[in-house]
């Protein structure tokens, strides 16, 4: 993102100089800031390309038992085995899914909560020991319950990953409700209106930057989520094929699978971050 | 019987540390039209009084009457500024101000008529579509009353409605809010702590004791200019003859609480 922030600079710069001409030393600075940018960028590629060739290379020579290890050839004709026999997007699809399910659930019992605490004081009172009891209890402790009481299936691992990330949602979202200013409630009720107004014309709409934010935590929160369900209870995804190749030491496939965790959650969070751009 | 009528009015707050009394024996009675100052020193309870004549608050003894119906009743009759504009960052000016409408379901033909009207009266028309914070400190004040007067309230309350702005804003949003309501011919009961501000403004100034507040005086302003006519503005009401007495006269009675303590 801080990348994206750049190269908008930039663009402007570019634009402003090109409008009104530039001295000499600006101009300069400008030709400074470029190197330095290409400069990271080199190095950003240096490590990849070393890190892999290192790898390769000492899977090659035998330095490095690509048996266990794997290699980076071996990873990529994986991928292209699995892609042909459509498993690579059956797994990856199953995985998707189960995160943006699990994602919207979590979503909309955390704002559902939080309202239902905000709006009954009481119960927010009654409750509060109990959902930070939840909060802090390390949720894959119950995934196990969760395979007993649902079965070794999707529900369990929708259910684990809405677990992982929902009390602390209810928590945070339920605490930026009650930090809002009061004379702004105070307004709204010097204009006749009650709690209901005070919910959707303060309430909700001054905190969608923070549900903005929660939803880029939750994101990665549901994907953790997801991934230690399908260790546990689960058939398909790649969770499951982590665990499953691991067991018949496929070492080839964990990496794989790895590998597109990895470019998931890069793509999920620049999605959610061109999201909050907006 | 006046506009607003107060009647035996005692307020008291709990607490577990104890029972507070904010009020106590408040009679008063304001006229249509008029412009009342209630000065007095903090925690005189001056909040708690405009918050029960609001109807924010649930009176506890006396009555309050608006045209003779209790405030329960009257709670459309009036508006009421607040010391901040609290406009919401995500609305645009005319959309702060439809608020109340949107609130009430109003959003009738004439009041949007009407508010296109008062948003070229005081010079908002412009700025109609941008969002609060490309206004300055006093078009956002003025956004705020009009907020409040779109609603078209009988009633006006003010807290400390430019305690939140620097002097200079301060002198000129007070005679933007003064000419407002004098052109409406709005009832307006403020509240405040600046003395010079209560005179410049007000045609009667009540200074109430510290807690629990009591009505300590009532003081009628009566201001001449140096053309032997009363001032036009509150900015100019400063250099009326009078002003320099009045302000003496509120001073001591507001010192004179303290020295009862």
């Amino acid at each position: 993102m801080m990348m994206n922030g750049k190269r908008m600079l930039f663009q402007n710069l570019d634009r402003q100089k090109e409008e009104q001409g530039i001295s000499a030393a600006q101009a300069a600075y400008l030709a400074g800031c470029r190197r330095e940018k290409r400069v990271v960028r080199l190095w950003q590629w240096l490590i990849m390309v070393l890190f892999l060739g290192l790898w390769e290379l000492g899977a090659r020579t035998g330095v490095i038992d690509s048996f266990v290890f794997s290699s980076p050839s071996g990873v990529v004709e994986t991928m292209i085995t699995m892609s042909k026999d459509g498993s690579l997007w059956y797994h990856t699809g199953i995985t998707l899914a189960e995160t943006f399910v699990s994602f919207l659930l979590i979503l909309f019992f955390g704002i559902g909560i939080a309202v239902l605490l905000w709006w009954n004081t009481k119960l927010s009172k009654i409750l509060e020991p109990y959902l930070v009891m939840l909060n802090s209890l390390p949720k894959s402790a119950l995934a196990p319950v969760f395979i007993v009481w649902l079965g070794a299936n999707m529900k369990t691992i929708i259910v684990a990953a809405v677990s992982v990330a929902v009390f602390g949602s209810i928590l945070t979202l339920y605490h930026s409700f009650s930090e809002t200013e009061e004379d702004k409630l105070k307004l709204i009720y010097t204009l006749g209106g009650g709690r209901k107004e005070a919910l959707t014309k303060v309430i909700l709409p001054g905190n969608i930057p923070t549900v903005v934010s929660l939803m880029k935590v939750n994101l990665g929160l549901s994907l953790v989520g997801v991934i230690i369900g399908e260790f546990l209870a689960a058939k398909a995804g790649l969770g499951y094929l982590i665990i499953y190749a691991s067991q018949v030491f496929k070492l080839d496939y964990v990496i794989t699978s790895i590998f597109i965790l990895c470019v998931i959650s890069v793509l999920l969070y620049h999605g959610i971050a061109r999201l909050e751009k907006k | 019987m006046g506009f607003l009528d107060i009647s035996q009015l005692n307020y008291s707050y709990h607490t577990k540390a104890g029972e507070t009394k904010a009020l106590s024996g408040i009679n008063l009675a304001v006229r249509e039209g008029e412009f009342l100052a209630i000065v007095g020193p903090s925690g005189c309870g001056k909040s708690t009084l405009l918050n029960l004549i609001a109807g924010l608050l649930k009176t506890q003894e006396g009555n309050i009457t608006i045209e003779g119906a209790p405030v329960a009743e009257s709670r459309d009759k009036i508006g009421y500024m607040l010391q901040k504009d609290h406009l919401m960052e995500w609305r645009s000016t005319e959309d702060n101000i439809r608020l109340g409408l949107e609130i009430n379901k109003m959003e009738t033909k004439e009041k949007e008529a009407l508010m296109e009207q008062m948003l070229k009266q005081y010079g908002l028309y412009e700025f109609r579509k941008v969002k609060p914070k490309e206004l300055s400190g006093g078009m956002r004040q003025r956004a705020a009353l009009i907020r409040t007067l779109v609603m078209e309230p009988e009633l006006l309350l003010l807290d400390e409605p430019f305690s939140a702005l620097d002097y200079q804003t301060r002198l000129s949003v007070a005679d933007d809010i003064y000419a407002i309501l004098k052109a409406e011919g709005k009832t307006a009961v403020m509240i405040t702590h600046d003395i010079a501000e209560a005179i410049s403004m007000s045609e009667r100034v009540i200074v109430l004791t510290s807690r629990p507040g009591r009505i300590r005086k009532e003081i009628q302003v009566h201001l001449t200019m140096e053309d032997g006519k009363p001032p036009v503005k509150p900015s100019q009401a400063r250099s009326a003859r009078e002003f320099a007495v009045y302000y003496q006269q509120i001073w001591k009675e507001l010192m004179g609480d303290d020295d009862e303590r």
